[in-house]
């Protein structure tokens, strides 16, 4: 019954997606406005019938209603109800529909919010909007049918939507003993969220492309389609964010390597559309204050949402080799017909755009030293940046396998090797742009503004330096990482400084104040800390990571860096829960001396899963300072006297985690609309009128 | 007054569209070429094992140090294993391999032909030694042979007619019993034309 | 000709020593060694993960035969110019044919490079001969006369 509503709900929403397109199309061109109501109701009904087909998915899962092929697949019987909830996305089929589900109700969400506001613009977002969702749904229906269900005709078995002929349904019992449950890789809390904020990231991209689509196309180019969907772009962005952050959370906790970015082709398709909205939410700024780079505000927002397709699209086809293979499917060449005809149709756009003369800047550009100059130059590395990466994840192996017949791998030597000085060019103009000016900056200006937080730099530089970390490469970049972040902290302070002397403020309320007056700029320092802090964790986990090997027997010692680790005992063939066998070495972390903490390295064994059915979790201990990362990788199965461990030290890790934080902070402060001043109103009769009768 | 209708006395803008720049062909064409890459190495990536048609041509060393290539051993029937010291099944499928070479040996029209994939140590030799494997192997170098015959694990088995075309392919462990079953119409086939 | 001699020793003495150390006995060779090389090479069968951390049984036969490389005195580039030989150039981290170790590593600077140069182009073209902004003024026209001007109007509204 649930597997029959999901799938007529699902065919449902692509009959009235299809419908709407059309209607939209209608409504626009012959201009009956009539037809664009009718094509926004599409939009809503769209998103209500993909709601009830992702609603008929997520209770047979909660129900735990094994007929239906992908839920057999992704959950047992003996799992807890939370990784009941979020298997919905725990495999191929479930996480496109909800994509798509996703795709329906932030258009709907745009459209109801847009719909008196920017009214001009609405029926070419709804067109674009639901030619997305129609297609991706459809590609889900007919490829990867999430309520396909087990029939049995005879001696086999059928997986299908609809009952064949002279099948019956499997029973229950039989279902539920062989499913086969989430992927133990996905058990973890990291890993339950990681799919859905990428989604929200990714998606939410969808709607300031369709904004760039209808002014495209109805030709309005002037500010109107950035102001409408900015939030939309900064949500996308702070989740997407997150989404990649957490992702590199979970490799770290789960996956047991010692590091949390891979630069695995996936996670760096994931990366890009991120590199690019950054560049498009710098770039638009100057587009607001001085009417500039309308080309490359278009190119960039058409840009992301190109990596965005390309990116799931290079996911789930297996384009290149990935340790994300297990995404892999048939969708692959109607996923690069979309991505193809989408991206094709918007470049030719913005050239016609551009070849009429609807792009044309209304200042022109006067010193690479202005604000706008130091923005195009930001432009600038993000792109090579993007190209950089792409070249490494996709470019070079593609072109090497398809042109010289070898397969070859880029690793993490190339990418550091070629991204580290972009990213450097960007913290340098972290640095600076905030002290320019439009048109002209006085250097004598920037010089003075950068004084204080260069002292500030040295200072950290010396507190690094007293660390031990002296690499000198390291300390450049630490210092221009960290000359960023105090610029951003010391304009703050002055800020503050300013309303303190002049409008007698406490320095907490003349924050709040500033944050309420111009939320823009204050959020977009706090976000500048934040990546500041992130930088220096990464350099710092990267370039001075420590690492050893050794097989101790019970009682023995082996020691790091001045760390020193003893393994204390062996508690073997623990049974949590949820089935998974569980052994666990006991092993104790001092220094000089001291004991700071006990730590639990295991090996988690799930009995019922046929492949990847071993997980190797690592246990930590963190500081500010570093973090002791123990994996247990091997033990004596007979004796259980002796095992091997594997120690890393990861000094400056968690600035990783916390600098998103205040990321996730700034980003909040960012999307807080602006208070603009009261527009001050007094009912007419009160004001004394000169001219009337008897009054006084 | 004449200043602001100066405006209707400019002669009208030409309409005619202007044709677009060599810059802006150059990003289309740039971009069209662009897909046509991913295209093609998508479907290069989505590859299968060939099942058909002729057999691609390899030249390989065998741990004796023997070099050969492929279509010099055509005119017999072929069987191509692809094996790794590494893989349970294959350690299944060597005694039945053995045994079916033993049994075609003397008429010497069926070649064995045993590909190491990713395996061209000391184990493989240990492997061997083990199993008793007395038919043709050789090292998968670099893993060419393997990219052409786009296999996706070990072990797989294909069989090459006498006329150089693929015959059949098995895509896991084999037996004795399938093996003959399969080998024999094909040199049935090669006697009778 | 004294530093010739100095020099030509030094070789010869530095030779000799390698070859010594080639027929020593086999030295123990820590985990940490074997993780060192393991972590600039990838597995041949898995899909981009590196040798050190690759949890197989067949990983953990290649870390063995690297640790007895390592016994038998191969250096570090040695061992790793054994694997690309025997797998293929995908099991390291740069390719190391110098055709297509230049493909990946050049290519990314030379796009930068034209774009970078396609950018001071653009800006120097700016400075030279602006092109025309919405916000310019626009240039003065020649004014007709009244009379003219009435005239057409006039001649205008009759049609």
């Amino acid at each position: 019954m649930l597997a029959e509503i999901g799938f007529i709900a699902t065919w449902l929403a692509i009959a009235v997606a299809l419908y709407g397109i059309v209607a939209s199309a209608i409504g626009y061109y012959r201009r009956l406005p009539a037809w664009t109501v009718s094509a926004r109701n599409a939009v809503y009904i769209v998103f209500g019938a993909l709601s009830i087909a992702i609603g008929a998915l997520l209770i047979g899962l909660i129900t735990e209603n094994y007929h239906i092929a992908y839920i057999w697949t992704v959950s047992n019987p003996n799992m807890p109800m939370f990784y009941r909830m979020t298997a919905l996305w725990g495999s191929q089929a479930g996480s496109l529909l909800f994509w798509c589900w996703l795709m329906s109700a932030f258009s709907a969400l745009s459209v109801a919010l847009n719909w008196r506001t920017n009214n001009r613009l609405m029926p070419h977002v709804i067109l674009f909007q639901l030619t997305l969702t129609a297609f991706f749904t459809l590609l889900l229906v007919a490829i990867e049918n999430p309520f396909a269900r087990y029939w049995v005709a005879g001696e086999e078995v059928l997986q299908a939507a609809l009952q064949p002929a002279g099948a019956v349904a499997p029973a229950m019992t039989a279902l539920s003993e062989s499913a086969k449950g989430l992927n133990p890789l996905l058990r973890h809390f990291g890993m339950a969220i990681h799919p859905p904020l990428l989604y929200l990231g990714f998606v939410g991209f969808l709607v300031p492309c369709a904004f760039a689509f209808a002014a495209l196309a109805t030709g309005d180019l002037s500010i109107q389609w950035i102001k409408a969907s900015r939030r939309w772009t900064l949500t996308a962005w702070i989740f997407l964010g997150l989404g990649l952050v957490l992702g590199g959370r979970w490799a770290y906790d789960v996956l047991g390597w010692g590091g949390y970015w891979g630069w695995d082709p996936v996670e760096n398709a994931a990366f890009l559309p991120w590199l690019i909205g950054t560049a498009y939410l710098h770039s638009i700024m100057i587009q607001e204050k001085r009417g500039m780079f309308k080309t490359w505000n278009m190119a960039l927002m058409v840009a992301t949402f190109s990596a965005v397709i390309f990116g799931t699209f290079a996911t789930r086809s297996g384009l290149v080799e990935s340790v994300h293979s297990f995404a892999r499917s048939d969708i692959g060449f109607p996923m690069f017909a979309l991505w193809f005809s989408v991206t094709l149709t918007l470049i030719g756009l913005i050239i016609w755009r551009r070849a009429a003369g609807g792009l044309r800047d209304d200042h022109p550009m006067t010193s690479f030293l202005s604000r706008e100059g130091l923005f195009l130059l930001n432009n600038f590395v993000f792109l090579a940046l993007f190209i950089a990466i792409f070249w490494g994840s996709f470019g070079a192996p593609i072109t090497s396998e398809l042109f010289f017949d070898t397969k070859i791998t880029l690793g993490a030597e190339y990418f550091l090797g070629v991204t580290s000085p972009l990213f450097l060019a960007l913290f340098i103009l972290m640095g600076i742009a905030p002290l320019s000016g439009w048109g002209a900056s006085a250097l004598r200006r920037m010089g003075t503004g950068l004084l204080i937080p260069s002292t500030l730099t040295l200072l950290t530089l010396f507190g690094f330096i007293l660390m031990g970390h002296t690499k000198a490469p390291t300390l450049i970049g630490y210092g221009l990482v960290a000359l960023a972040g105090w610029v951003a902290v010391y304009e703050t302070y002055r800020a503050v400084r300013a309303r303190q002397t002049h409008l007698k403020e406490n320095p907490v309320a003349a924050l709040i104040a500033l944050a309420r007056r111009n939320p823009r700029r204050y959020g977009g320092y706090l976000i500048h800390v934040g990546v500041a802090v992130i930088g220096i964790g990464i350099i710092g986990s990267t370039a001075y990571q420590r690492e050893t090997q050794a097989t101790l027997s019970v009682g023995g010692e082996l020691s790091l860096d001045g760390y020193t680790l003893r393994y204390e005992q062996f508690e073997g063939g623990q049974i949590a829960e949820d089935g998974r066998i569980m052994d666990i070495a006991v092993v104790g972390v001092y220094r000089d001396g001291q004991h700071l903490a006990t730590l639990r390295p295991r090996r988690d064994f799930f009995p019922q899963q046929q492949d990847m059915n071993t997980m190797t979790i690592a246990a930590a201990h963190s500081t500010l300072e570093n973090d002791i990362y123990v994996l247990l990788l091997d033990w004596d199965e007979i004796s259980q006297t002796s095992a091997t461990f594997k120690v890393y030290i990861n000094p400056l890790i968690n600035l990783v985690w916390w600098g998103a934080l205040i990321l996730i902070a700034g980003t909040a402060i960012g999307l807080y609309p602006t208070v603009t001043a009261e527009v001050v109103t007094r009912r007419v009769s009160d004001v004394p009128n000169a001219f009337a009768k008897g009054r006084a | 007054m004449s200043s602001t209708l100066d405006i209707l006395l400019q002669p009208t803008p030409s309409t005619r569209r202007k044709s677009l720049s060599p810059a802006s062909w150059f990003l289309l064409f740039a971009f069209v070429v662009f897909g046509l890459v991913i295209v093609v190495a998508l479907a290069r990536q989505t590859q299968q094992q060939p099942t058909s048609g002729q057999a691609p041509d390899f030249t390989f060393t065998t741990f004796d140090g023997q070099t050969n290539t492929l279509s010099e051993l055509r005119g017999k029937v072929v069987v191509i294993n692809f094996w790794a010291s590494w893989c349970g099944p294959c350690k299944d499928e060597a005694p039945e391999l053995q045994a079916t070479w033993e049994q075609y040996q003397a008429g010497d029209e069926v070649v064995f032909l045993g590909i190491a994939y990713a395996d061209n140590g000391v184990r493989s030799l240990e492997f061997l030694d083990q199993y008793g494997i007395t038919y043709l192997n050789a090292p998968d170098l670099g893993t060419r042979i393997s990219a052409q015959y786009a296999i996706r694990g070990v072990p797989e088995t294909f069989i090459v007619a006498p006329d150089g075309t693929i015959a059949h392919f098995i895509y896991a462990g084999i037996t004795q019993a399938q093996l003959t079953t399969l080998i024999d119409p094909l040199l049935a086939k090669a006697q009778g034309s | 000709m004294r530093y010739i001699l100095f020099a030509l020793l030094f070789f010869i003495g530095g030779l000799g020593w390698n070859i010594g150390a080639q027929n020593d006995a086999p030295r123990t060779v820590t985990a940490d060694e074997v993780n060192a090389i393991a972590q600039e090479l990838y597995c041949p069968v898995c899909e981009n993960i590196t040798l050190d951390t690759c949890g197989t049984a067949a990983c953990a036969d290649w870390r063995y035969e690297i640790q007895l490389q390592l016994e038998a005195g191969f250096t570090s580039e040695q061992i790793k110019a054994d694997f690309v030989r025997r797998f293929g150039d995908r099991v390291v981290g740069t390719p190391q044919d110098p055709l297509l170790r230049a493909l990946s590593l050049v290519t990314p600077f030379v796009l930068v490079a034209a774009g970078l140069i396609l950018l001071l182009k653009w800006y120097w073209g700016e400075k030279r001969a602006p092109q025309r902004h919405i916000l310019d003024t626009l240039p003065p026209v020649a004014e007709p006369s009244d009379a003219d001007l009435r005239a057409r109007i006039e001649r205008d509204s009759q049609r």
